[in-house]
């Protein structure tokens, strides 16, 4: 091994993550070779410093009682409670990245969705007023590749919540007399 | 205390205490998320969306990385929308940072004030390569592991990772002399 073939290795040599025998080769060469010695010294004093920086700008800093709170809050929202299709979505998260499954895991997804909607409308239209009744609705909407994941907020008892990645989908719950599609897209632009 | 049910047999056991979930992550993540978007509020506030999200979420979480590897994704997919509408603000902050700067030069550079110059300087790079530098440097991440949370291949963090040092060492004067402090080199000195 060369000082070329050594620098280009250093952070994996530093790891510890090449294979046996470039680990080997690199460590031959380094006791060998005085600039390389010098270039892993600095290496490693460049990380222990930054460490030490980064270390010594965060220590003081922990988690406000008041953003404990909102966390412990947040999760007693009613609207925050698992519902069936977080439970769906949570446990096909397990499928998402085998390729192989994504489409027919897709296919499921929108037949059980287009299914639990068109019960759920049928159940509810005859019981709740038009509000109530797109409160508590979940939709399903496209939007542009960049939001694939959502930075969502709450305000007063309004949530928005995304997620999933890669697939362009939003679940979200509404109170208020806003339509759904308006008030998702104030959240999200 | 609120607790969440679980959807699977493998996952039976893992209905958690939120309360501990809370203490065993909230410090750690609230200190990477300040390294990463530079504001103690805005860290608490992505913070506090990282946990509601995962805790919502904890059942789609398959164990594949630590949890805490597993919450830090989360909080970088919500620093990265972050700092997309924040992008204006921290440039002009930039300018005010480099013009104090020079006023300050013959002051005594002790360790705070270079960890807070660190800190500010991160902010000046891209959002990859502060990515990179934290990962490498704070969350102590191999390059491989690097490449897996950020969704590169290694030969990619690598080369931000070079492209990041450089960026700090045109960022942090010579003067400052960040790492003399150990006896070793001053940053920017080969
Ligand atoms: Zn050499």
């Amino acid at each position: 091994m060369n000082c070329e073939n050594f620098n280009d290795r250093l952070p994996e040599y530093l790891d510890e993550t090449l294979s046996t025998t470039e680990q080997a080769a690199a460590r031959e060469h380094v006791q060998k070779c005085g600039a390389c010695q010098q270039a892993v010294a600095r290496q490693e004093a460049l990380a222990k410093s930054i460490r030490l920086s980064f270390n010594r700008e965060t220590q003081g800093l922990s988690l406000s009682a008041e953003t404990r709170q909102n966390i412990l809050n947040a999760l007693k929202q009613p609207s925050l409670q698992p519902t069936s299709w977080e439970r769906l979505r949570a446990c096909c998260a397990v499928l998402w990245l085998k390729p192989v499954r994504v489409g027919l895991v897709l296919l499921c997804l929108l037949l059980l969705i287009s299914g639990s909607r068109f019960h759920r409308q049928r159940a509810e239209r005859s019981t709740l007023p038009a509000t109530a009744q797109a409160a508590s609705d979940i939709y399903v909407i496209d939007v542009p590749i960049e939001t694939e994941m959502h930075f969502y907020r709450r305000q007063n008892n309004r949530v928005v919540d995304a997620v999933v990645t890669g697939v362009s989908v939003i679940d979200a719950s509404f109170s208020g007399n806003l339509s759904p599609a308006t008030s998702l897209k104030r959240h999200i632009h | 205390m609120a607790e969440i049910p679980s959807c699977s047999a493998q996952k039976a056991a893992d209905s958690f205490d939120v309360q501990e979930f809370i203490d065993s992550h909230g410090d750690r993540l609230l200190r990477s998320a300040y390294l990463l978007c530079g504001n103690a509020t805005e860290a608490q506030d992505l913070v506090q969306e990282t946990l509601i999200q995962a805790i919502k979420s904890w059942r789609g979480f398959r164990g594949e990385s630590a949890p805490y590897t597993w919450l830090h994704g989360i909080l970088l997919n919500l620093c990265r929308r972050y700092h997309r509408k924040q992008k204006r603000l921290v440039y002009d902050e930039d300018v005010v940072l480099k013009e104090t700067f020079q006023v300050d030069q013959a002051r005594d550079m002790d360790q705070d004030f270079c960890a807070a110059r660190l800190t500010k300087a991160m902010q000046e790079l891209s959002r990859e390569h502060r990515e990179v530098i934290l990962l490498r440097f704070y969350e102590n991440m191999k390059i491989e592991e690097i490449a897996r949370q950020t969704g590169v291949s290694s030969g990619t963090v690598k080369s931000r990772l070079h492209y990041a040092m450089r960026g700090l060492e045109q960022l942090i004067p010579r003067e400052m002399n960040l790492f003399a402090s150990d006896g070793t080199h001053p940053i920017g000195t080969p």
